[in-house]
């Protein structure tokens, strides 16, 4: 059984109870534990569980029917949001192929600042079992949020395994980290060391390693100096430098330019749109930021974004998708929504349509990959739920908009297994 | 249902039957040779001038899975690819395509059943996930083995034979592939500790063993298991001048086991000529020749620019001079393998290259039996799959294979005997090297010939003096007995499969296998183990697997 609360995927034998982020989704979700029933809390109004249309409460056949007229008519519609699971990835792609609609994961633009960072420079990278078991230094880039989104990021990454050729490893912290979290890291088997830096001078930094002068940080030079197998390790969405994509190829050159064989790689951990990234790739071609038009996948990670934060998209019919109640919503109405309970609108202006749906890996069993890109995992129904997932509202709307382009003879269907 | 396809040449070399006109029949989604007096069919198609054969069947491609992904993420370059029905043009949108793509080509073409041959344990969710969504094709996987840490561990712990071949078992099982594919034996696994020059007597820098060993004890397990198709290998020193020593010395290893040489043409160099890089073909195609437990798939190399990506990390990573455009992926998975991926030009010009062209050619002129010699590309390394028809038509035409030789390097021109080899590869030969041959290396009985009861996957093609034109463009594509396409237009869909072992092994090395999975990828095999709901409940396609029966000890 794998969790599904943060891109980590860890398992049941991982001392999962331990994790301070799962038992706080837990206690939301009303689950003591993973075998209790769950009681979702009904007393207010953003927690109903059905689906409305103009604050309305309708029928589900009634809003997917709806949800499908607004998207055959829509001229420039997008859809995004949270979409984490394989399933609901699928089926929002087919349906922005099916409306001719620019799809993407919600607030991507530190995933694409790594991505195009990536299609330009290349990457040399190792996973998480291949870090645990022979990297003899590691290195974290940022600072405490690194930790606090994957608490179990350190004894994942940092436990010496049994069989390991390693005895101990050094672990270096540069950025701005607590002295609570470095403590978190330390074992009988690693020293940490953390280095204050400045976070948006640190590539150019390492870069000076390279070079025959002296290098620009001596102390980082000694700490990783003679490494046989050195890793880098951070989350994008961390960074707050100004050109975050020149901030991460700069670091991965380095980082490519520093290995010889395999002894010196990346780890860029994947927020929870590495799913999303991962289907659309191998759908489209391309990692997100997609355009369709009459069956054509156009890509441009530049023009195809949307910001979170704006009030003024670009479209005539947002279609949003929250599979994660924690996550920001858009500052624009969504046309469609697609939540789970409690994401929900208790004052006008309402969505035009809303419909409530479960979350992957509490309310239905899904498929998500982890944030090393290497792993998909299966991570199973916690709670007893009704609630539809993402992926069958989604598949139903791409049903219903298919019926109405084979009766209006709108737009020929593009796609069949 | 009942479909009559009347007049055509029916092509099944599959029992040594030759070609001839006759009539064949369709009943639901099976071929029937005859139906009964009083049937009538219920669709009479007549393919008078044409030839019918089945579906045609890519032993070697690599369509799906992380590093297949990774190769899509790095060459965005062409920002626009077609996915319609429709609208695709002459050649592929780039060169490692979209599952949608992918699916839709290799149908146009005819083909209906591809094998991804370097599925990694830890990334086998995803490759099914992803060989589910390539549309029209089924599919089989094959485990990567041999540099997984557990394994190396276990050999240099001097196990006996009987626990390697538990293992192999439950890794077969447990991510429902049909096979085992061994790359660089050791080799790759060897790179992360520091050696970049491991061959196959090399004693492993950590683990006490050679790839020879790692590739006998799998070669072994394999063939003990009873799993139908033999290990599949790719040998070390890929694309090295010389290495046709190592390939010569993997076959030994085997010490008899059966075994699969995987894209051989990268595998047959010598050390002759001008430049120092000749072609060995000949001694390979001997060996073949020689020993029947011997196949292969080519490996042929097409001029232009593509995408290679493979486990072979060592190669790869020496390779990366080579790399145009100037980027690349490397990535360490898991502790069980790794994989490089290298953007490259094959450029008829260069001399190396236009040498691979020939040799992958030699080996198909020079293999007798085309039951054991496969075409392929090892797509897209050495070329994109859509090149199929034009390799067709350089086997079925001599003159033609002339013509495209005089534009080769003129110092491969002077040395390569491709034209002194004047054979031309006949229609049912085609139907072998394509089709019934590798559906036999496989264990598949069911598909690759149109003997009463196989599956109903047929082709039809329209006879064309042009090879490349006839085999481009199918006039009919029947699918599990459904009509799919129709001059070059999709018309239907029909239900997909995937093809995986189904391994009886002693269950006694779950325990072993916990403790040692635990000790070095640090969490539990359980989350590793892919079940058959998923294939319905995920993936989107059935399962459909085969019992294997162990060799007597």
């Amino acid at each position: 059984m794998n969790c599904p609360f943060c891109s980590l995927l860890c398992d049941e034998d991982d001392a999962i109870d331990a994790c301070e982020l799962r038992s706080r989704k837990l206690r939301g979700f009303g689950v003591q534990s993973p075998n209790t029933t769950f009681s979702r809390p009904t007393s207010s109004e953003s927690h109903f569980d059905g689906a409305r249309i103009d604050g309305r409460l309708v029928s589900l056949d009634e809003a997917i029917l709806t949800a499908s007229s607004l998207l055959l008519n829509a001229r420039h519609p997008i859809i995004s949001g949270s979409i984490l699971d394989v399933h609901s990835s699928r089926a929002a792609i087919e349906l922005a192929e099916r409306c001719d609609a620019i799809v993407d994961f919600a607030d991507s633009d530190a995933t694409f600042n790594t991505l195009t960072a990536i299609q330009r420079a290349g990457i040399v990278c190792e996973t998480i079992a291949e870090i645990r078991f022979r990297a003899d230094v590691v290195i974290f880039i940022g600072d405490d949020r690194l930790l606090n989104a994957m608490p179990r990021l350190g004894p994942r990454i940092l436990d010496i395994p049994a069989s390991s050729p390693l005895s101990h490893r050094r672990v270096v912290l540069l950025g701005n980290w607590s002295r609570a979290a470095k403590q978190s890291l330390e074992g009988s088997d690693r020293v940490v060391t953390s280095i204050q830096s400045a976070l948006p001078l640190l590539p150019n930094s390492l870069y000076g390693l390279l070079g025959p002068s002296k290098p620009s940080s001596a102390e980082i030079a000694s700490l990783i100096g003679g490494a046989s197998n050195l890793v880098v390790i951070w989350n994008p969405e961390h960074i707050a430098a100004t050109d975050r994509d020149l901030w991460t190829e700069t670091l991965l050159r380095w980082i490519s330019k520093s290995n010889r064989g395999a002894s010196c790689a990346a780890l860029p951990l994947a927020g929870r749109g590495i799913t999303f990234q991962q289907v659309c790739t191998w759908l489209t071609g391309f990692p997100g930021r997609v355009r369709f038009q009459q069956g054509t996948a156009e890509y441009d990670p530049y023009r195809f974004r949307f910001p979170l934060k704006s009030q003024d998209l670009p479209t005539d019919c947002l279609l949003w998708v929250e599979q994660d109640n924690e996550a920001a919503l858009p500052d624009s109405v969504p046309n469609i929504l697609l939540a789970a309970p409690g994401n929900f609108r208790t004052v006008g202006p309402y969505p035009k349509v809303e419909i409530a749906i479960g979350l992957p890996g509490v309310d239905h069993e899904s498929i998500l990959f982890r944030s090393d890109s290497v792993d998909a995992s299966i991570c199973p129904q916690l709670r007893d739920s009704t609630l539809p997932s993402a992926g069958k509202v989604l598949d139903r709307i791409v049903a219903a908009l298919f019926q109405a382009e084979n009766a209006s003879g709108q737009h020929p269907g593009a796609r069949a297994k | 249902m009942i479909i009559k396809l009347t007049g055509g040449v029916i092509c099944d070399p599959a029992k040594g039957r030759i070609s001839e006109a006759r009539d064949l029949f369709i009943v639901n989604d099976r071929i029937r040779e005859s139906i009964a007096p009083n049937a009538k069919p219920d669709a009479t198609y007549d393919v008078r001038d044409c030839v019918v054969m089945s579906g045609g069947i890519d032993i070697h491609t690599h369509i799906g899975g992380g590093k297949v992904n990774l190769a899509r993420l790095l060459m965005p370059e062409r920002k626009l690819r077609h996915r319609s029905k429709a609208d695709f043009g002459e050649s592929l949108s780039c060169p490692v395509p979209s599952t949608h793509e992918a699916g839709n080509r290799y149908l146009r073409m005819g083909y209906m059943m591809a094998v991804e041959p370097a599925v990694v344990p830890c990334n086998a969710r995803h490759a099914h996930l992803e060989m589910g969504d390539t549309p029209y094709l089924d599919t089989a996987g094959l485990l990567l083995l041999g540099n997984d840490d557990l394994l190396l561990r276990w050999l240099s712990e001097n196990v006996s034979q009987s626990q390697i071949t538990d293992y192999v078992g439950w890794m077969v099982n447990a991510h429902q592939c049909l096979g085992v594919k061994v790359v660089n034996a050791g080799g790759i696994n060897a790179f992360r500790f520091g050696s970049s020059d491991y061959t196959l007597d090399q004693v492993h820098p950590h683990y006490a063993c050679t790839g020879r060993q790692i590739l006998h004890a799998i070669a072994e397990a394999v063939d003990h298991l009873g799993l139908p198709h033999p290990v599949h290998v790719h040998c070390s020193q890929l694309g090295v001048a010389g290495n046709i020593e190592t390939t010569l010395a993997t076959i030994d290893a085997v010490q008899g086991c059966r075994i699969h040489m995987a894209h051989a043409q990268f595998h047959a160099y010598g050390t002759d000529g001008p430049h120092g890089f000749s072609s060995a073909a000949g001694r390979l195609a001997d060996a073949v020749n020689r020993n029947p437990e011997i196949s292969l798939d080519v490996g042929q190399v097409l001029f232009g620019q593509t995408v290679t990506i493979s486990a072979d990390m060592a190669h790869q990573f020496a390779n990366r001079k080579h790399a145009d455009p100037r980027k690349v992926i490397f990535q360490t998975t898991e502790c069980q393998t790794a994989c490089g991926v290298v953007p490259f030009r094959y450029r008829q010009e260069q001399y190396v290259h236009s040498l691979q062209w020939t040799i992958g050619l030699e080996l198909l002129l020079r293999i007798e039996d085309p039951h054991r010699v496969f075409l392929t590309t090892d797509h897209p390394n050495g070329g994109p799959f859509t090149a199929y028809p034009h390799l067709i038509r350089l086997l079925m035409d001599y003159n033609y294979r002339q013509e495209v030789l005089a534009k080769l390097h003129p110092d491969v021109r002077a040395t390569s005997p491709i034209s002194s080899l004047r054979r031309e590869y006949t229609l049912d030969e085609i139907a072998m090297i394509t089709r019934s041959g590798p559906a036999k290396i496989l264990g598949l009985d069911h598909i690759g010939r149109l003997a009463d009861n196989c599956l109903a996957d047929v082709v039809v093609y329209r006879q064309n003096a042009n090879a490349e034109r006839m085999f481009t463009e199918p006039h009919l594509v029947f699918r599990n007995g459904q009509l799919v396409l129709r001059d070059n237009k999709i018309v239907g869909g029909a239900p997909k499969s995937t093809w995986s072992a189904l391994v009886g092994y002693d269950t006694s090395i779950k325990k072993r296998l916990n403790e040692a999975w635990q000790g070095i990828y640090g969490v539990s095999p359980k989350s590793t183990i892919i079940s058959e709901g998923e294939f319905q409940d995920h993936f989107g396609i059935s399962l459909q697997r085969i019992a294997c029966v162990p060799l007597a000890t």
